[in-house]
């Protein structure tokens, strides 16, 4: 029985169909026997796509641990890093149409007669020994601006969040695809069999309170085995759900129970031979562990007063973005591989000038301190700090504009990331874009070279970490991406 | 006005017409060999005729041309005198077919067939290299990258794994052994060296080394070269310029020349050479560790990762959720060799257990922050001469603790916030080792 499943499991869907000579009758009575055969994924024994199974690294690696502080809504270039005095020459003047070339807008902008070009309403200065310019609104991130990577050359192919988010989490922008922690946890393994390798938390903007949905799928699996899955931490009193024991039920009961499970769970995969069934029997033990390591390391009680000075007086606040940098570094501490951060309320159409201000309050403190936290605690040698949007917002105003008020729209042509720590040179900016702040100059940066590059420092090759699923073997990368050689240190 | 050149320099044009001629009436003979006619008898000796002239024309221009020089003389001697055969022969198979000599018609087609198809392979060879035509099907198209070079770095030499490919793409055609353009072959280093019609080609400075000047004429420059083709692209240039600057030697390897970032960049983006020095674990050779002593040690709750796939040289950890012991420390001894990551932070590691791990000699970065080492026992890892990185933070280290670290050659970073080291022990360090990172929180 074994064998039979297992060859049944080993079977793609294209070669059941080429070969079944049962015809459509043959294939239900596959998927019958046996459901994970419908998928058509292609799960050998030794290939099952358990922790680590991606056979990753493939060289040294620079980096051990990602912090990947996402700013979701698109934070907008031009107030923050990419200081273009220009904009403030020609404010309120039209962009001119050479530059833009009839490149494509949203739905929300097309339709406008007139791209009044907007300057930033806020001061740039240049910082530290590299001078690189951070706008008055993030003086502690211009604090650290010598230890930080720049690109102001990043651009992406979508212009709307959904896809957008999905193609940086994912290297497409159709749902479905596996999200970058769970290819690392599929590549790398764990180093903390107590807690999530690939760890979520979301935190809502001050500048948008409605910000831009977020979906799970995000880090989700895709394709690979569950276990690869993000997990989400909640500020509320479970921080992961359904991990407590229900009402009445002690630990002891609890653990024989697992024990039981366990055995019936083995037997079934003795017989059946199904990776998902391994999955679930780790994914029982792991989360029984985490009974005991989850609250441990979300209590934030033992953490000096000192912290909360260095994080802001927001980090006490559960939930909130100070708070989940605390927490990242926590987790990091405990050799947690992926953590990311989701903060929401970039999208400023309108209002840019006040909501950007909120946001960046939100931020600015949190995410510094957080390098700063690592570094002098000696983590940031092998951990990667990246801090960016999904795409970047337009030159020219969108909706009304007048001195105090304006808005911004997508541009998915040029945006401002940056990275700090492991394998990536401090103090340095990478790539340029037209006075303008429209097109890039120099040295463009494409999502899939963002990802194929931050593989490339936890000792990945991205085009050798391939999943084969429905008959084809897939990467984060897709068939693109090439690592930027030149921000590595 | 130099007419015998103009008229040598029409032989590649003129030389295609006889040969076409020629081919054409053997193939008429060959075709209409059972049905032969007096009209069609006549426009094969038409034919012929002009075949015969052409042959003639073209072997006298092709005197003339070999007048100016520059070809290989050997390619030379059997290209002119198979054309003049051909020549010779074309005007036989005309008498022999106008006359009806069966016999000797017969004999002149096939020497002719023979004879177009020897003097224009030659003369190809003396055009285009003898090389030239089976080239493509040598080369090695398998990689995608051709540039990329697959060999360690110090037995890629300068000139032969990076210049010459470039030379031989774009120059090769017009200076080689077959044909020498201004007297200059560039076949070989040996050659190159010895220059051109006007003499050396290289010179110490290299704006006064023809062969730079040479390729970085405006393009619109009659002396540009190549003088059409393919130029060099910049990055080409650039490299041309390295390697002359670096002493224009035949076998320096690129490890043994001086570089600056434009050529690093280039070597990495264009030739996947990565020149950063590497990573020390992977520049020590040593013996994997056994699998059964790794799986002890892992029992004894310590947990094991080789650091890199290209090294056996491992990272050590105890366990999350395993208490560390002296106990511990002792059992690793047996990988005191391997070991050159240590992690101890937030352990109870003590003064008596640093003095075992001086012992690990290929140690390259040691954690023990946040435990409760004193500046006694710190002196011990006074001999751990490979450590790069050293992380005491929240510990009591004080200034007397870092002369300890004085000693440590090799030490490039250093953790010191949450200690009790001074500002003023902290600039004394700093003097004693420039170029320490001390990261003092
Ligand atoms: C299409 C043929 C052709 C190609 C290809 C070519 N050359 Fe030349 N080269 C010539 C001719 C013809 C001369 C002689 C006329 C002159 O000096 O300009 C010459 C002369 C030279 C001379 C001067 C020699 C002397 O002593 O006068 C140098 C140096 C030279 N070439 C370098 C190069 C280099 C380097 C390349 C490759 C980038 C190259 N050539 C490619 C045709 C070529």
């Amino acid at each position: 029985m074994k064998e039979l499943n297992e060859h049944l499991l080993n079977y793609t869907r294209r070669e059941f169909l080429s070969k079944a000579s049962l015809g459509l009758g043959g294939i239900a009575l596959a998927s019958l026997l046996n459901p994970g055969s419908m998928y058509g994924s292609n799960l050998m024994k030794d290939e099952n796509g358990l922790i680590g199974t991606g056979k990753a690294p493939h060289f040294a690696p620079k980096a051990k641990r990602v912090i990947y502080l996402f700013q979701s809504g698109a934070p907008s270039q031009f107030e923050l890093f990419d200081y273009k005095p220009l904009l403030n020459k020609m404010d309120g003047k039209d962009l001119p149409d050479s530059v833009r070339q009839g490149q494509r807008l949203t739905g929300m902008t097309s339709g406008q007669r007139k791209f009044p070009l907007v300057g930033s309403r806020f001061n740039f200065k240049q910082h530290g020994q590299s001078g690189a310019y951070v706008s008055e609104l993030l003086p502690h991130i211009g604090g650290i601006a010598d230890d930080l990577c720049f690109i102001k050359s990043m651009h992406t192919e979508a212009i709307n969040h959904d896809p957008a988010v999905t193609f940086f989490q994912t290297g497409s922008q159709q749902p479905g695809r596996p999200s970058i922690g769970s290819w690392l946890s599929y590549g790398l393994g764990s180093d903390n069999e107590n807690l999530p390798n690939f760890s979520v938390m979301l935190s809502r903007g001050s500048g948008l309170k409605t910000g831009q949905p977020l979906y799970s799928r995000l880090w989700g699996n895709g394709f690979l085995p569950s276990l690869h899955q993000g997990v989400q931490f909640r500020s509320a009193k479970d921080p992961v759900l359904y991990l407590n024991n229900p009402e009445g039920m002690s630990s002891l009961n609890k653990r024989n129970l697992l024990d039981h499970l366990g055995k019936l769970n083995e037997m079934q995969y003795e017989a059946m031979g199904d990776p998902e069934i391994a999955t679930r029997i780790s994914q029982y033990e792991m989360s029984y562990r985490m009974q005991t390591s989850v609250p441990e390391v979300v209590d934030l009680s033992d953490e000096p007063e000192e912290t909360f000075e260095l994080y802001g007086p927001e980090s006490k606040i559960p939930g909130t973005y100070a708070a989940n940098c605390v927490l990242a570094r926590r987790l990091i501490e405990k050799d947690v591989k992926f953590v990311q951060l989701y903060h929401m309320g970039w999208d400023q159409h309108q209002n840019l000038p006040t909501a950007i201000q909120g946001q960046c309050r939100d931020v600015d403190q949190p995410s510094a301190a957080l390098v700063k936290d690592l570094k002098r605690r000696g983590l940031l040698e092998d951990t990667l700090v990246i801090w960016g949007g999904e795409f970047g917002r337009t030159a020219y105003n969108q909706g009304k504009m007048t001195k105090e008020t304006y808005g911004r729209d997508h541009h998915p042509r040029c945006f401002t990331i940056w990275m700090a720590g492991a394998g990536v040179k401090p103090g340095m900016t990478y790539g340029a874009t037209d006075d303008f702040g429209y097109n890039i100059s120099e040295n463009p940066v494409h999502v899939h070279d963002f990802q194929a590059t931050l593989m490339h420092l936890l000792g990945i090759d991205h085009e050798k970490l391939v999943f084969k699923h429905q008959g084809r073997r897939f990467r984060l990368t897709d068939v693109h991406g090439h690592v930027v050689k030149d921000i590595l240190s | 006005m130099n007419l015998s050149e103009f008229f040598g320099r029409l032989h590649p044009l003129i030389v295609h017409l006889p040969i076409g001629f020629l081919m054409i009436a053997i193939l008429l003979e060959f075709y209409f060999r059972n049905k032969m006619s007096p009209g069609k008898r006549k426009s094969i000796i038409f034919i012929l005729v002009l075949g015969a002239v052409g042959s003639i024309i073209a072997a006298l221009f092709g005197w003339l041309l070999a007048e100016e020089g520059g070809f290989n003389e050997d390619t030379l001697f059997w290209h002119r005198w198979l054309g003049i055969s051909t020549a010779v022969i074309a005007i036989l198979a005309l008498w022999s077919k106008y006359k009806s000599q069966r016999k000797v018609y017969i004999f002149s087609l096939v020497a002719l067939s023979a004879l177009l198809m020897l003097t224009g392979h030659f003369g190809g060879s003396l055009t285009h290299g003898s090389d030239y035509l089976l080239q493509p099907l040598m080369a090695d198209n398998s990689s995608v990258n051709s540039k990329e070079l697959d060999k360690p770095n110090d037995s890629i030499v300068v000139f032969h794994d990076i210049v010459k490919p470039f030379i031989d793409a774009k120059c090769i055609s017009c200076h080689n052994d077959d044909k020498q353009n201004g007297g200059l072959n560039l076949s070989t280093f040996e050659h190159l060296e010895i220059g051109g019609d006007n003499g050396k080609i290289l010179h110490s400075n290299v704006w006064e080394s023809e062969f730079f000047r040479r390729v970085t004429l405006p393009q619109e420059s009659e002396k540009f070269m190549p003088p059409n083709g393919i130029p060099l692209t910049y990055n080409e240039t650039t490299l041309l310029k390295w390697w002359i600057e670096n002493g224009a030697e035949p076998e320096t390897s690129i490890i043994d020349s001086k570089l600056n970032d434009a050529v690093k960049n280039i070597l990495l983006n264009e030739y996947n050479i990565d020149l950063t020095p590497k990573p020390f674990a992977e520049s020590i050779t040593l013996q994997a560790l056994s699998e059964t002593v790794i799986s002890n040690l892992e029992n004894k709750g310590w947990s094991i990762s080789v650091v890199s796939p290209n090294s056996n040289l491992l990272d050590a950890s105890p366990k999350n959720g395993v208490k560390f012991t002296s106990e511990m420390l002792k059992d690793l001894l047996a990988a005191k060799k391997h070991i050159t990551w240590l992690k101890l932070g937030n352990t109870s590691v003590n003064n008596e257990d640093l003095k075992r791990i001086s012992q690990f000699e290929n140690l390259t970065d040691l954690r023990l922050n946040d435990t409760k080492i004193t500046d006694e026992g710190l002196s011990h890892i006074s001999k751990l001469n490979n450590l790069e990185a050293l992380n005491i933070y929240d510990t009591t280290i004080s200034d007397e603790g870092l002369n300890a670290i004085k000693a440590l050659k090799k030490l490039k970073r250093i953790y010191l916030w949450k200690t009790k080291v001074t500002p003023s022990g902290i600039s004394e360090l700093q003097d004693n080792k420039p170029k320490l990172t001390i990261i003092s929180g």
